[in-house]
């Protein structure tokens, strides 16, 4: 799952390295509020799922594990 | 159209369109803190029609207008019942997309909707840590006493439905951070410059030079400023209007290249932005 977050996150931002350790992708300015909806529409595809509005939040996508953990519990559904 | 009463009703909106699962679409980014503004001014308003959830801000004069639709063509549907239920309202509404001959852009078209302007966004990922810069005389951080008059000249000069215009509580937080830069002749503010510095993004929001005292170099060392903050940060962007294909010229000069990004500003009027 983390290759296929990392694929995503690099189709859509691929001037960052988003493998390199980061805290916050948002903080950090690799991620904007523009590439967050991109990013929940290429997940929700990817995955076959549909990310709830109470959680398209920045901290939900900080980083790979936050956004892993956000899948997890979508998968599990 | 319904007063929002909180973001969560928002949040339970946008999953209700999202669960039918056709691909949805939107062109709302916004925050909660900025979102919760509104609704605590009691400016945000929301519609649901089919399988959309339009989003309505009050602006003096017109109102911006954010969709999120399961799917284009639900929009396609129900765009025009929108506009119809409305007659009188002025739409304004900003599609941000990554194709200039974008599918959204011509269900608008379709629908009553003209493009008012269009702008593009450039950036550049080159940073040159060795840059030095002194701030002159005229060239200063903005003090919270000049908020009056830094907002003054955005209500002068800026054209609210072309670009999203700060108020004043932006502008002291830009101020508090020492984001904001005026250029000074006489105690009289004849230029600014704002930039949001985010991590390794340095975003460029407004650029000003007034009117009477453009062609002294003045918007020349405003940028510069703006070059040298960025010299520790991966990219620097902004966006420009399209057709300023002198601006666009001048900033390719600087190392900048148009992203595949653009910013359509769209009205249900037959209206055109004049510079």
């Amino acid at each position: 799952m983390n290759d296929k977050v990392l694929k995503i996150l690099n189709e859509i931002r691929p001037e960052f390295d988003f493998s390199e350790p980061v805290d916050n992708f948002h903080e950090a300015g690799m991620l904007d509020s523009f590439d967050i909806v991109t990013l929940v529409t290429s997940l929700d595809e990817e995955f076959g799922i549909s990310i709830e509005g109470v959680d398209i939040l920045p901290e939900n996508f900080s980083s790979i594990k936050s956004i892993v953990k956000l899948l997890a519990k979508y998968i599990q559904k | 159209m319904n007063t929002v009463k909180n973001f969560l009703a928002v949040q339970n909106s946008i999953t209700h369109i999202k669960a039918h699962k056709k691909k949805s679409i939107t062109n709302f980014f916004h925050d909660e803190l900025t979102v919760s503004k509104w609704i605590e001014k009691g400016i945000f308003f929301s519609i649901e029609i089919l399988e959309v959830l339009f989003l309505v801000k009050k602006k003096d004069g017109f109102d911006s207008l954010f969709f999120i639709a399961s799917s284009i063509n639900e929009l396609q549907v129900s765009l025009p019942l929108l506009v119809n239920r409305f007659p009188n309202l002025i739409f304004v509404t900003d599609l941000i997309v990554k194709e200039e001959n974008s599918e959204i852009i011509s269900v608008f078209n379709q629908h009553y909707f003209n493009e008012y302007t269009s702008l593009v966004r450039m950036s550049r990922m080159v940073s040159d840590s060795s840059l030095n810069f002194e701030l002159k005389i005229n060239l200063k951080e903005a003090t919270i006493n000049q908020i009056d008059e830094i907002n003054s000249l955005f209500v002068r000069y800026f054209d609210p439905m072309a670009e999203q215009l700060p108020n004043k509580l932006d502008l002291i937080s830009w101020v508090e951070s020492g984001s904001l830069l005026v250029y000074e002749i006489d105690s009289k503010i004849c230029g600014f410059i704002i930039y949001d510095l985010n991590g390794v993004s340095l975003y460029l929001r407004y650029w000003f030079v007034h009117p009477d005292y453009r062609e002294q170099k003045i918007g020349s060392l405003l940028f510069k400023y703006f070059l040298y903050k960025g010299k520790n940060t991966k990219r620097q962007l902004f966006w420009v209007i399209k057709t300023n294909e002198n601006a666009i010229k001048r900033y390719r000069h600087y190392g900048f290249v148009e992203e595949k990004m653009y910013n359509f500003v769209m009205i249900n009027r037959n209206k055109k932005y004049e510079r």
